[in-house]
């Protein structure tokens, strides 16, 4: 009798061994890894993960591949009562799920989830090989086919030992199987007989057995490991603010650039749980651009590295350095990747290790200097800072001498860049109008650091953060506003994790704030149509998506979205340091792309943006694709005009100090 | 005797113009303070422009397989062993490659004095009084170094020498610092000749978007070339391929600082202004008054210059005549 089990104690045995040393191959690096502290908040981590997976929040954002997917769970999570079955059948005699209605509604279950899967198996078949979404470009096709193999096996070889044994007439769950009926009545059409039903029955289940086992020897060398990976790791996702990234690690200093000494455990789970999906690849800027970046591609180099198919250095060896410096941070990536991976700061973590060893561009370098020499990008002396504010009729406070409620950070582009001046003075305007107690640092400010931050010289964010920190600690305020999102995330997001709280508000929101209170009277539009560009750094990093929309609205102007918009917007291509790089190797540059977006709208005559950076980048893809007839670029400040009929009222602080 | 030191440059054999300059400074310092003259020639063959070197008293050599190519630690061994043997008054370098690689080390070696870009000088009293040009030529130095000192000159600030007569040739022993160099020449990048660095350019002509169109790139160039400029654009102008991108002036193409800058059609992004804002005479002309270069620009004009540039460069082959 035990006999008789002992080809299944073998098999299942030997197939589990093998799952388990692949696997313990797999998480061997991660011990080498860096650190990384993902233990707290057990029950937000948990409630992501059921989002993730039972609401599939991320996957049905691609409704075919979500739906998809979503029936291919469904599926597994039936069927997996029919491998209990197999396994129970194959390792012991007495084992049935008869008492829980195995034989009855279970039977059901399984036979129409049969149907379910297979037609899953069927849409991603039509989907890889018919439709050929782009964003598969770079995957492995292979691995998909392999994978659709065994499911199909899985699935096939089970509905097949169902129908052989009912008409070998040993099935007890005849009644309850449709599917299976219809297809053991075709093999009776087909003359098979009770016999060969009998002894076929017999195959089949051992075919279903080695389908299954097969396919778990396969997982830890496939993509479909996420399927024993992408809870784990959406449950050890990030919970630090968005716009904030890890610190460096202490290591780099000395200049070591190793793999494990650039990512953590987390970055090697995050990349042995892609699945290649390649939604990321599809939403990037810079593979857009022709650059040598795919987020997607990325990590599956950085998977390779570290299970050795791929020697040699990691950094500007198995990942160029071009590679590196194409990323604009938009972190379009992120948001949109189903498991959670966090491509953006592995790449700033690789960035750093170039700046270590002074691997960087000229035009960077220069941008760097700059910084470092004046607190600017443009290398402009620090006291031509407010020089933009030199033509209004009035005089804006220095909020390092007086107490003012909104410290204005005004930032370098929105202060040095003529393009972006004009609606400087126009918030600078509208904000004096509603009697709006502010003021700003004057030569006082430097850049926020943000773009410094994530072009990976820590050492020179540090000292720029530093700076303004101390600036900002001699001044009395309530609450500060930014110009730039950049600036907004740096202020926000970046400074607390030195020990600096503010509370920090974009301009969109204070002006939006100002016309609800009535304090700020508008005279509306009549009604012409515009589009809205959300910047990466208020939208997707600040969350800032309807403050901008509801100024729009109370402006007077219908607003035209464009496809990508809010979290899918297309960044401009200047973030994380790009504005400093050179774009002449671009097939076609992001702002163009985005323009033409907004030309494809055909009604849309101005292009609204609320970032300075912005302002400058699409002003310059207007001018190269000759478009100026067609559309222009406004500031969202440019779109308030201010009602003649403003009651001047007593400067007041927003709210009590 | 005293002397005053003086290093030959060749490059690939022939003596460097610089040589002829560092010989009229030499030659001052020497009247000046009743010195001679000595020329020192590296490398077997340097001393064979001895004929064209008359304004030197003496030519002196050091053989030496190390000395056959510039190796700055070779070159500097050299001359500190000159120095040792000859104990000048001042030695004489040019503020070329040479002359930075070198004279402050071997300032710092002999515990010398440097007096560095120096275009002119008074030599009284057993002192040098130097000018010397710093902050990039923005402002004028004077100061003063007792002898013996080194002084480096600032190219073109001396006129060059012209003596013919053959000035007699020492050699000296090859020191033997020579033997154990740690500093060896790996190898030599020589610059591909076709390629054109317009940030050395005299003169440029850019041309921005204002130009309309590609046959029109060709009016432009033949201006440059009557002016004896290189021909440059913005932005728009190499995004459309008209012109290559090493001929792009701005903040992704280049950074230049020509003497004359004639911006045709160019609106004046920011980003353009940061690649040329520091050149010393902008002309701009553009059809739009309101348009930023003309901030930047010393002198301005509103006119199309598609009408312009035919037309001046007509009046310039005719020179000057209507």
């Amino acid at each position: 009798m035990i006999a008789s089990f002992l080809p299944g104690w073998l098999l299942i045995g030997t197939a589990f061994a093998i799952f388990l040393w692949r696997g313990a191959r797999l998480l061997k690096p991660l011990r080498a890894a860096l650190p990384a502290s993902r233990f707290d908040q057990p029950g937000l981590r948990l409630k992501g993960v059921l989002r993730a997976i039972g609401l599939h929040e991320r996957l049905l954002k691609v409704r075919y591949s979500g739906i998809l997917h979503a029936m291919m769970l469904a599926g597994f999570v039936v069927l997996s009562t029919a491998i209990l079955q197999a396994f129970g059948a194959a390792l012991s005699s007495g084992f049935t799920l008869a008492p829980i209605g195995g034989d009855s509604w279970i039977a059901l279950l399984q036979d129409i989830f049969a149907l379910v899967v297979s037609a899953a198996v069927a849409m991603a078949i039509w989907q890889r090989f018919v439709v050929r979404p782009a964003r598969f470009a770079g995957s492995s096709a292979t691995d998909a086919t392999v994978i659709y193999g065994f499911i199909a096996a899985i699935v096939v070889s089970m509905l097949l030992q169902a129908a052989f044994e009912i008409d070998a007439g040993s099935s007890a769950s005849a009644s309850w199987r449709p599917v299976s009926r219809l297809i053991a009545a075709a093999l009776t059409g087909l003359g098979v007989s009770v016999v060969a039903a009998a002894a076929s029955a017999h195959v089949t289940f051992w075919a279903h057995i080695c389908a299954i086992l097969g396919f778990l020897v396969y997982i830890p060398g496939s993509k479909h490991r996420h399927m024993f990976l992408a809870a784990p790791n959406i449950y050890f996702r990030s919970l630090k603010p968005k716009g904030q990234l890890p610190p460096a690690p202490p290591k780099l200093r000395q200049g070591a650039a190793a793999a494990e000494s650039l990512l953590s455990w987390k970055d090697l789970l995050d990349v042995y749980s892609c699945t290649e999906c390649g939604r990321c690849q599809a939403a990037c800027p810079a593979y857009a651009a022709g650059l040598p970046l795919s987020p997607k591609q990325l990590m599956m180099t950085l998977r390779d590295h570290a299970l050795g198919s791929q020697t040699g250095p990691l950094v500007g060896g198995a990942v160029s350095e071009e590679t590196l410096w194409a990323c604009t941070t938009c972190r379009a990536c992120m948001d949109v990747c189903p498991v959670h991976i966090e491509h953006v700061p592995k790449i700033v973590a690789m960035r750093r290790s170039l700046v270590d060893e002074g691997k960087i561009a000229p035009m960077l370098q220069d941008a760097l200097s700059s910084l470092q020499r004046t607190g600017n990008a443009m290398g402009v002396a620090p006291k031509m800072r407010a020089r933009w504010a030199r033509d209004l009729p009035f005089k804006i406070k220095d909020a390092r001498k007086e107490p003012v409620d909104i410290l204005w950070f005004v930032g370098d582009f929105a202060s040095y860049d003529q393009r972006a001046q004009a609606a400087t003075r126009k918030v600078a305007t509208l904000l004096h109008t509603a009697g709006v107690d502010f003021g700003i640092l004057y030569e006082g400010e430097q850049n926020s650091g943000n773009d410094v931050r994530r072009v990976g010289e820590d050492g020179l964010f540090e000292m720029l953060a530093q700076h303004n920190i101390d600036a900002l600690a001699g001044c009395q305020f309530n609450r500060i506003m930014t110009t730039d999102p950049h600036s907004l995330n740096a202020l926000a997001q970046e400074y607390p994790a030195l020990g600096a709280n503010y509370e920090v508000a974009h301009y969109s929101q204070v002006l939006l704030e100002l016309i609800d209170s009535g304090r700020l009277a508008v005279k509306p539009n009549s009604g012409e149509v515009v589009t809205y560009h959300d910047p990466c750094y208020l939208g997707r990093y600040s969350g800032g998506f309807d403050a901008p929309r509801k100024l729009i609205d109370r402006a007077g102007y219908t607003l035209r979205e464009m496809g990508r918009c809010r979290e899918n917007s297309f960044c401009c291509g200047a973030g994380g340091g790009r504005i400093w790089a050179d774009d002449s190797q671009m097939t076609e540059r992001p702002s163009e792309n985005r323009i033409r977006e907004a030309l494809a709208l055909n009604d849309a005559k101005h292009f609204v943006v609320a970032c300075p950076k912005d302002t400058v980048m699409y002003t310059a893809a207007i001018q190269a694709l000759g478009v100026e007839d067609r559309l222009d670029v406004l500031d969202l400040a440019d779109l308030i005009v201010i009602a003649e009929d403003v009651p001047k009222s007593a400067p007041a602080a927003l709210r009590a100090p | 005797m005293t002397s005053v030191l003086t290093l030959i440059e060749t490059n690939g054999g022939g003596v460097q113009s610089l040589t002829y300059e560092l010989l009229t400074a030499a030659r001052q310092i020497a009247e000046a303070t009743g010195a001679s003259v000595e020329a020192l020639a590296l490398g077997s063959t340097a001393a064979n422009a001895a004929p064209t070197l008359g304004a030197a008293d003496a030519v002196l050599t050091i053989a030496h397989p190390a000395l056959e190519t510039y190796v700055p630690e070779a070159y500097l061994v050299a001359l500190e062993a000159a120095v040792a043997a000859r104990n000048p008054l001042a030695v004489v370098l040019a503020y070329d490659t040479i002359g930075l690689d070198l004279a402050s080390s071997l300032a710092n070696r002999l515990d010398r004095p440097l007096l560095a870009y120096v275009t002119r000088m008074k030599v009284a009293d057993g002192a040098i009084e130097a000018e010397s040009l710093v902050y990039g030529g923005k402002l004028l130095a004077v100061s003063n170094a007792a002898l013996p000192t080194i002084v480096v000159v600032a190219p073109g600030a001396f006129a060059e020498s012209t003596a013919t007569r053959t000035p007699p040739v020492t050699a000296l022993p090859a020191p033997i610092g020579l033997d154990s160099l740690r500093m060896r020449l790996v190898g030599e990048t020589v610059p591909d000749p076709n390629a054109v660095d317009i940030a050395q350019a005299d003169k440029i002509v850019c041309v921005g978007r204002g130009v309309k169109d590609k046959d029109n790139i060709e009016a432009a160039r033949e201006l440059a070339a009557t002016l004896g400029a290189e021909l440059a654009g913005s932005r728009p102008i190499i995004d459309n391929g008209w012109l290559p991108k090493e001929r792009q002036v701005g903040k992704s193409g280049r950074k230049v600082k020509p003497r004359l800058y004639l911006a045709l059609g160019v609106s004046g992004a920011p980003e353009h202004l940061e690649g040329m804002s520091g050149a010393e005479l902008i002309v701009a002309v553009n059809t739009d008054s309101e348009a930023p270069i003309f901030e930047t620009a010393h002198i301005g004009a509103t006119c199309d210059i598609l009408n312009l540039i035919p037309a001046l460069n007509k009046r310039l082959k005719s020179g000057g005549a209507a």
